[in-house]
Order: structure tokens, then sequence, then C-alpha cells
């Protein structure tokens, strides 16, 4: 049995021009010790997707269909009180620009203090809880000095590492980091991946990782989901989707993206813009910017299709297949 | 103090704009009364120069003066020092020679085509003695003439000869002379010749450098009119196309008001050349673009009209303040390409600021890596990037995540964080994070550019 497994999902948004197709019909899983990577443009569903697993949507979002399985359990059927104890305790989420969240008026052990004793309860006194905060700060690489201090007085760098100690306050065995190094310098970048990777082996935990960044993305993830307009449009193992792209729009992301290795090269571009999802085109969304779209791709949703393996995707004339 | 990249010995031919010694320093107060002031070193002292139709990087991670060099340069700041040269392309100058030896020099103002409308300034020979300023006061005398032979020679001149004016020969009082325009002076090389002894060396590369005054702008030190005719030369294109655009303003408005506020055209010439302008940022057709408000738009497209804005009066440099990194990976690539066919079409120079290396590298031919106000390496960009000899730039380059999983990449660590911009110590500003560190870095001066060689400079004892 997976650690997670989402099926079939839909989500929608009801707004007043109408209803928006944000997520329809994503299915994957996680395993332990599995690091994930879910890549994807703007208004791709990839946030929504996130927030639906932790059943965290907005007032007007609704989960039109399908299953989240965590640990058996089908998350979207608890109640609101069986779901507070799977939030934080059994998956947790670094938001976006999370480090811009911490509340500018406490210290930051204190939050993080709150944040245990109000998922943990009784099971832990304070003193238990701070001598928690200072094992969470070793954990992320923060000085437990520092302990005292608000957020004010941290680094860009040092806020992110100490939203990620937040998360893993309650020993989460899933953790859901959305865009967790945008706004961060490089260097900073690079030592907060390379720290959650080594907590992620360490504790043996699953890591859905969600960016724009397919270099960041190549670099922590074991699996890799490609995300087009609330389809899940191409999903394997890192190496095989880099290497071997069967969705156009994989292979279009890939060839846009710049590097500072290997030949330099002409970047492509992708004409066009995503769709607007309170009207998806029909069939396949993809088929107005695909330059290998035909009659069927227009007319028909391409199901996600296995290839080699592990690796799947959803596409009428797959490149490479 | 960081030494100029190029020594006066190899004045380069042609540069579109030269920074010398920028320095930005923001006071940090403790209220009013504070005995003595701290200061942010934003920018601490840096030259460069950017050739025409160059692609220009300034690359860095936050904090390093990269933003506050951009805004120097637009003079949306004032420099606390130093100087900012930008050819000004209404102005061609000339130097006198006679028999191969330069007795002054003279500079005109031109119009678009490049024709001379009006003496600009008049200087003499090289040398500070008597007979120098006697020949200068000479050429004042005589310089009608001359102007009027110029004319003469750029009115018979094919528009389409692409060479312009050139070498002139020209009669003088019974002497034999030739005017010669400055870039072709300077091309041939300009080392003193040899029978000058110091003093006369000096001389001469003083009188160089004012040289090079007679066709350049020092547009840090400007302000009013010459302002507003700065202004269409230099132009920029910032990071956030949400908040660059005024939301009540109309496409049209925002494109059309650099040529509304240096009067050019009638309003029909505008409303055309701002078609022409949506056209060839790819927002087709201008029609239906010209009267939607910004927020109709789509970040790419929004960034697509910043650059149309930017480029509708035709300056020769643009400062591009990290334009792409607010758009998705897929729209960035399209306007990263723009950037590069209108560089083409109008021969502009770009300062690209970008804390991406990778964009860096497919977008600029030269790059500047800063480092707390200092430009710390400085080179052709594949240069830099794939043999970086600066430890802040190899530690910088082996932090960039790669796109492909198959590359193992090996990060090198640096202790500690960027240091405090405040009142730094005038020593290696990378001392406490260098692996490298020796005794000598502790006791000098922050280290200055050296060439290593093929124009890479590094600021640094230990290489």
């Amino acid at each position: 049995m997976a650690l997670l497994e989402v099926r079939n999902l839909r989500i929608r948004y009801r707004t007043k021009k109408g209803e928006v197709h944000a997520v329809d019909d994503v299915s994957f899983t996680l395993e332990r010790g599995e690091a994930l990577g879910l890549v994807g443009e703007s208004g791709c569903g990839k946030t929504t997707l996130a927030l639906a697993l932790m059943r965290l949507l907005p007032e007007n979002a609704y989960v039109l269909g399908g299953e989240i399985l965590f640990q058996g359990r089908n998350l979207l059927e608890l109640s609101e009180e069986e779901m507070r104890r799977v939030r934080w305790k059994g998956i947790a989420m670094v938001f976006q620009a999370a480090m811009n969240s911490l509340n500018p008026v406490y210290r930051v052990g204190d939050q993080i203090i709150e944040a245990i004793q109000t998922h943990q309860g009784d099971a832990f006194s304070i003193e238990e809880a701070r001598k928690k905060v200072r094992e969470l700060f070793e954990l992320v690489g923060l000085n437990p000095r520092r302990m005292n201090d608000y957020p004010h007085e941290y680094s860009g760098g040092m806020r992110q590492r100490a939203v990620i100690a937040m998360a893993l306050a309650c020993d989460p065995a899933v953790i859901i980091a959305d865009e967790p190094t945008t706004a961060l310098d490089v260097i900073i970048q690079d030592r907060i991946l390379r720290r959650l990777d080594k907590i992620r082996a360490q504790l043996n935990m699953g890591v859905i990782y969600i960016s724009h960044d397919i270099a960041v993305i190549a670099e922590v993830s074991h699996k890799v989901g490609i995300m087009y307009a609330g389809n899940l449009v191409e999903i394997g193992p890192t190496a095989e989707i880099f290497q071997n792209p069967h969705h156009p729009y994989t292979a279009g992301l890939m060839s846009a993206f710049p590097s500072i290795r290997g030949e330099k090269r002409e970047l492509t571009t992708i004409p066009g813009e995503p769709p607007n999802l309170l009207t998806p085109p029909p069939g396949c969304r993809f088929h107005p910017r695909c330059p290998y779209a035909t009659a069927v791709c227009r007319e028909k949703v391409p199901p996600l299709e296995v290839f080699e393996g592990e690796h799947r995707a959803a596409c009428w004339h797959p490149l490479n297949a | 103090m960081t030494t100029h990249p190029h020594p006066p010995t190899a004045v380069a031919a042609e540069e579109l704009v030269r920074v010398e010694a920028l320095k930005k320093y923001f006071p940090v107060g403790r209220g009013f009364l504070a005995r003595r002031r701290s200061f942010v070193h934003a920018v601490d002292g840096i030259s460069f120069d950017i050739k025409p139709k160059e692609t220009f990087g300034l690359v860095g991670e936050s904090g390093c003066g990269k933003t506050t060099t951009g805004k120097l340069l637009v003079k949306l700041l004032d420099p606390t020092e130093g100087q900012i040269w930008i050819r000004d392309s209404r102005r061609l100058g000339f130097v006198l020679q006679q028999d191969g030896v330069p007795v002054g020099a003279l500079s005109v103002f031109v119009d678009e085509k490049g024709r001379p409308q009006q003496i600009a300034q008049v200087m003499g020979g090289p040398g500070a003695g008597a007979q120098a300023k006697a020949g200068a006061q000479r050429l004042r005398r005589q310089v009608k003439p001359l102007f009027t032979q110029l004319q003469r020679r750029a009115q018979a001149l094919d528009p389409t000869d692409v060479a312009g004016i050139g070498t002139l020969d020209v009669e003088l009082d019974g002497r034999r002379l030739s005017l010669v325009p400055i870039s072709r002076f300077l091309e041939k090389g300009t080392p003193p010749p040899p029978a000058m002894n110091e003093r006369e060396k000096a001389d001469w590369q003083r009188w160089l450098e004012a040289l090079q005054r007679l066709e350049y702008t020092d547009f840090a030190h400007i302000s009013g009119p010459h302002l507003k005719r700065f202004r269409r030369e230099v132009q920029m294109i910032f990071q956030d196309p949400y908040e660059s655009l005024n939301p009540r303003m109309t496409i049209f408005d925002i494109v059309a008001e650099p040529l509304a506020v240096q009067h050019i055209g009638t309003i029909a010439e505008r409303e055309l050349r701002v078609a022409e302008m949506l056209e060839m940022v790819g927002l087709s057709p201008p029609e239906s673009f010209l009267f939607r408000y910004p927020h109709e738009l789509s970040g790419g497209q929004r960034q697509r009209v910043a650059i149309a804005r930017a480029m509708i009066i035709h300056p020769t440099f643009v400062v591009a303040d990290e334009p792409t990194s607010m758009l998705d990976v897929s729209i960035r690539t399209g306007i990263m390409k723009l950037m590069m066919e209108l560089q083409q079409e109008f021969r502009i120079s770009y300062l690209y600021i970008t804390h991406d290396l990778a964009v860096a590298r497919y977008m600029c031919e030269r790059i500047a890596v800063m480092y707390l106000g200092k430009i710390v390496e400085m080179g052709p960009t594949e240069d830099v990037i794939q043999n970086p000899l600066h430890p802040y730039t190899k530690a910088l380059i082996s932090a960039v995540p790669i796109p492909d999983p198959t590359v193992k990449r090996e990060p090198i660590e640096l202790k500690g964080d960027v240091p405090s911009p405040i009142d730094p110590p005038p020593r290696c500003r990378f001392l406490d994070r260098c692996p490298l560190a020796t005794e000598r870095c502790q006791q000098e001066d922050h280290p200055p550019l050296e060439d290593k060689g093929g124009g890479h400079y590094v600021a640094c004892y230990e290489v």
C-alpha cells in the first residue's frame, strides 16, 4: 500500500464567471522516503492539488470527484475533527512564501512550540516542546540559541528553515513543499534543498516538491509529474522524464530552460498561452499550442498511458514512443 | 580602489557606456543629531564598459548592488562618486592632424542623419605649455571654415553611406591638415610617440581622455534639459510587469508617453508609431491592444508593453532589471528572444541584471559578478561561467541547479553568510568566507581587478 495515493482527483472553483476546472483527473502515488516533484507553470493546478491534500482549499473550491488515500484512508471522507488529526501530524505543508508568513510579533521558537502544543496537545509539556524545538533547529540547520529571536532578526534563508522546522514539528509522514526556495539566493537555495533531502532520507519521509523550476526538481526528485492546465500530462522516474519525454509539453518545457552546463543551444518557445480554465479547450488541453495536434486531439482527452515501467504520458501522438 | 580595466594607454575605440569608480552610499542614521554617520556601501567603486550592440550582464545575489547600479545608470539615483559616460549620438568628434601629428580636436552637433549642424567644442593639441594653448586659440579662430568644409562633405554623402563622413583633408592658413574621426583615430591604437619624456606622456594621456569627452557625456552630473535629452538615449525595463504599468492608462497611452514627453510627432504619427511598435513586440493585431488596460493582459503581454514603451524612442542603451524572473518559463524565452531581435533591429546595448546565471549565459556576451558592492570577476560570459577564477564565483556557479539528472554537481561550501554592507573595512569584501584567504588578504585593501588574459578580469590576490 502506497503511503499516499491520489486517484482521479477533480477540483473546481466556483467564481462569478463560472466554474474553473482547476484540477482534472489527476492520479499518482507517493511512497515512504520518496521525493515526487510536481512541475508546472502558473495556473496548472499544482498548488490547488497541494491544498486539497491538506483539505485546506478555500471556501469557493470543492472536490468534484476522486480519492486521496493516506495510509489507506480516504481523507475526503474524514470529518473535520478527524482531518485535524491528520493535518500537520500525518501530512504537513510548507506554503509558498511561507517565510513571509511567520508572525512578526512572536518569537520564532514560540511559534513552533504553539504548533506542537496545538497538534500534540497534552502529550507535550512546555519543557518537552522546547526540547523538541531545539532538536528541530538542529535538524534544519538553525542555531538553537536563536530560538528566542523574532522573525525580522532572521535572514530569508533562516526564516525558510524555521518554517520547515514548523512543518516537521509533529513528525509528519509526508511533507509538501510548495516553491520552497523561490525568492532565495542560489547559494542558500542549494543549502536548504540539500538539507531537506537529508531530512527526507533520515526520517524516511515522503516529500512532494512543487516548483516551476525544473532544474531544482531535477536535482531533488526521484519521480517527476508534469502538470498542465489542471491535468497531469506526464509522470515517471526523473532521469527518464528528462532524457526521454513523451509529451510535447514536457519536451517544450525542457528545451525552454537555459542551463549553465552543456552546450549553449538555442532556447525554444512554446507559442501561445495556457488556456482559460473556465472554458478549457475540448479534448487535450494542450492541443491549441501543440505542433503535432490532429483531429483526435481536439476531440478526445488522452488517457495517462503506461510506456516504460513507471513512465506514463497522456498524449495521442507521444514523442519517442 | 578598483583600477580601471582599460588603462588609458589602451583606450577602447568605441564604447557606448563607460562607468568609472562608481559609488553609491546610503546613510544609515541613528537620528538627526548622530555624531558619526554610517553608510551602506551599496555600490562601492565599480568600473566597466559596455560596447554598442552588446548585452552586458550584471549578476550576483541579493544585496550585491546590481539593482542599485541599474538605477544609477538610468538616473533613478544619483551617484555618491564616480562617472557614467555615455556616447552622445548627437556629437561627432574629429582630431585635427598635421603631418600625422595631432594639433587639435573639435566636435560638432549632428542631426539624426549624421549631418553637422553646428560646432560643439574645440580643443587644442596635447600638451599644457604655451605652444599648445596658442594652437588651441588659433584653432578656435579658424574653426568656421573647417566646419563649412565638413558640412559640404556631409551633404555630398550618399545617405546610405554607412561609413559616414570619414577622414577629410582640409587646407587652413596654407597648411595641409586632415580631420580624422575620433573613432578612427583611436582604432589605430594610441601609444604615446616614443620621443616623449615622462611629463609629455602624461600630457598625452590627459589629452586622450579629454578627446573622449568630446563625444561622451558624463551623465552622473547632468540635470534639467540635458537630463531630458539623456532620457532619449537610456531607458529601463523593470522586473515586475504588474507594477511598472500605470493601471489607469490605456496601452496606447503607456507606450506613447515617451513620445509625448519628448514632444515627438503629432497624435496621428504617434498612433502609427505605437501600432508599429506593438506589432514588433508581438502584440498583434495592435488595434486590439491599443485601448485595453494593463489588467486585461497577462504578465508576458504586459512585459511586452513595457518593452515597447522602452524602445519607442529608439534608445541606444536599455537597462533591464530581471525582466523575466516573474514570468513563467515558457513565456520567458519569448521575451528574451524579443529583446535580442530588437537589439539587432535598433542597435541597442543592454545592461542585463539578473541573479539567474543560466539566463545570463544565454543573453549576455560579457558578465560582471558583483559581491557586496564590488565587481569580483568580469569577462566573456562563457569564460567566467565555465572557468571561474574568483572563489566567490566558483561557489556561486557550483550552487546553480542543473536541469539534467545525469549531471552530478559538487557544490562548494562557503562558511557564513553575506556580511553587512554597512561601513565595511577596506580589505577584501570576501575575506571572512574565502577558502583561500591569506595574511596578505587581511592586510591589504580590496584587490583591484586584473586581466588574466582574454579580457577575463578577477579581483583576488590568490589567483
